[in-house]
């Protein structure tokens, strides 16, 4: 079976799993991220076994070891370690796409700080050319953002990629981990991947009456990141300090009746800063 | 309980300057702390081995205020630090 190739954010991960079945749903999942690029960044080898049913899956543990990491959850085992410039993750999966997600956004939590990125709780649109990023805690107004902006500049409602380029920059791309938006209004999100967008301005927002976490302390808590590493650690409060060096950022606030055009004005204001 | 004469900051824990604050990680129970303020000048201090009049002294020449008022926030700061397992005897 020819494995799946997925372009996420600078990097090209190979998956390979055992069963043609599961296979055959990430092909259909993941379809807008599939690339046919040979040089491949993070390679992913999961034996596959049959999802525990009624099993209590518990929260994911990842654990430096040996030149890497080992990722555990009830339905998922592997262990990472890089090699020649290349990440490689082997293990054992149990077969169900939801299990390969979330295994697949810890990977890349790990991977992407080794390579000037982060992967963020935050929603993405595009302004203008610009991309703009949107953090926030958990009903602060990410996918409703994306409702009322246009459809085709919406990068994800959920979670996106900030990566520093020396060359040019900061750079804003989309994920394939859409949030409550992934099957709105009868269409299917995840057929959507905007190209990746320089990025005009960081926003922070502020909804339903609670502060707002704003400037390094909001990208820090919008991060997914799970190495408890120390190393780790400096490596990212490190980036994130260059982030906020080197990117305009402001908090937004809005309300549920404001129209696009009232909420644009804002971020016009903020881009022009940038 | 009582500070310790001599004290430091912990040398594993990650930190960085980002901006005006700075910002302190604890891996091990997955906190992260903010210092900002005069907080962010008393760290820099806490390099080195320090007591609370070493940092006084240091800080009276940088701050206009009185020495009673500025000995009595860096004990307060240096309690929350030791609380927050930020400070160590050194």
């Amino acid at each position: 079976m020819s494995p799946l190739r997925l372009s996420l954010a600078h990097l090209v991960c190979e998956i390979h799993v055992t069963s043609p079945r599961l296979l055959r749903r990430m092909r259909v999942h993941y379809a807008a991220y599939a690339c046919a690029r040979r040089s491949v960044d993070v390679r992913i080898e999961l034996r596959t076994r049959p999802p525990a049913v009624g099993a209590r899956i518990g929260s994911p543990r990842v654990r430096p070891c040996t030149s890497g990491w080992c990722v555990t959850r009830a339905d998922f085992a592997v262990a990472g370690r890089r090699s020649a410039g290349r990440w490689t993750f082997h293990g054992s999966l149990a077969e169900d796409l939801f299990s390969l997600d979330t295994l697949l956004r810890i990977v890349l939590s790990l991977v992407l700080p080794t390579r000037d990125a982060m992967l963020l709780h935050g929603a993405g649109i595009r302004f203008h050319g610009s991309g703009c990023a949107f953090l926030g805690r958990s009903g602060a107004g990410k996918t409703t953002l994306c409702r009322k902006a246009p459809r085709p500049d919406v990068f994800n409602d959920e979670l996106v990629v900030l990566a520093r380029d020396p060359r040019v920059g900061w750079r804003l791309y989309g994920s394939p981990f859409w949030g409550e938006m992934a099957a709105d209004g009868g269409r299917n999100w995840r057929r959507q991947r905007l190209p990746p967008a320089r990025l005009g301005a960081l926003f922070f927002l502020a909804r339903s009456g609670r502060p707002a976490w704003v400037g390094a302390h909001g990208v820090l808590r919008s991060l997914l990141h799970f190495d408890p590493s120390p190393s780790s650690q400096r490596r990212i409060l490190a980036l994130v300090a260059k982030l906020m060096r080197e990117t305009t950022s402001s908090r937004l606030a809005f309300s549920l009746e404001d129209d696009w055009d009232t909420i644009s004005r804002s971020i016009g204001r903020t881009l022009a800063q940038s | 309980m009582s500070l310790p004469p001599r004290f430091t900051r912990p040398a594993e824990w990650p930190f960085q300057k980002i901006g005006d604050e700075i910002v302190v990680v604890v891996p091990r129970a997955r906190l992260m702390h903010r210092i900002e303020g005069v907080g962010v000048r008393i760290w820099e201090l806490l390099e080195r081995p320090a007591t609370v009049a070493s940092l006084v002294s240091a800080l009276e020449s940088e701050f206009e205020v009185e020495r009673e008022t500025l000995e009595a926030d860096v004990v307060g700061f240096l309690e929350e630090l030791r609380e927050r397992e930020l400070l160590e005897p050194a």
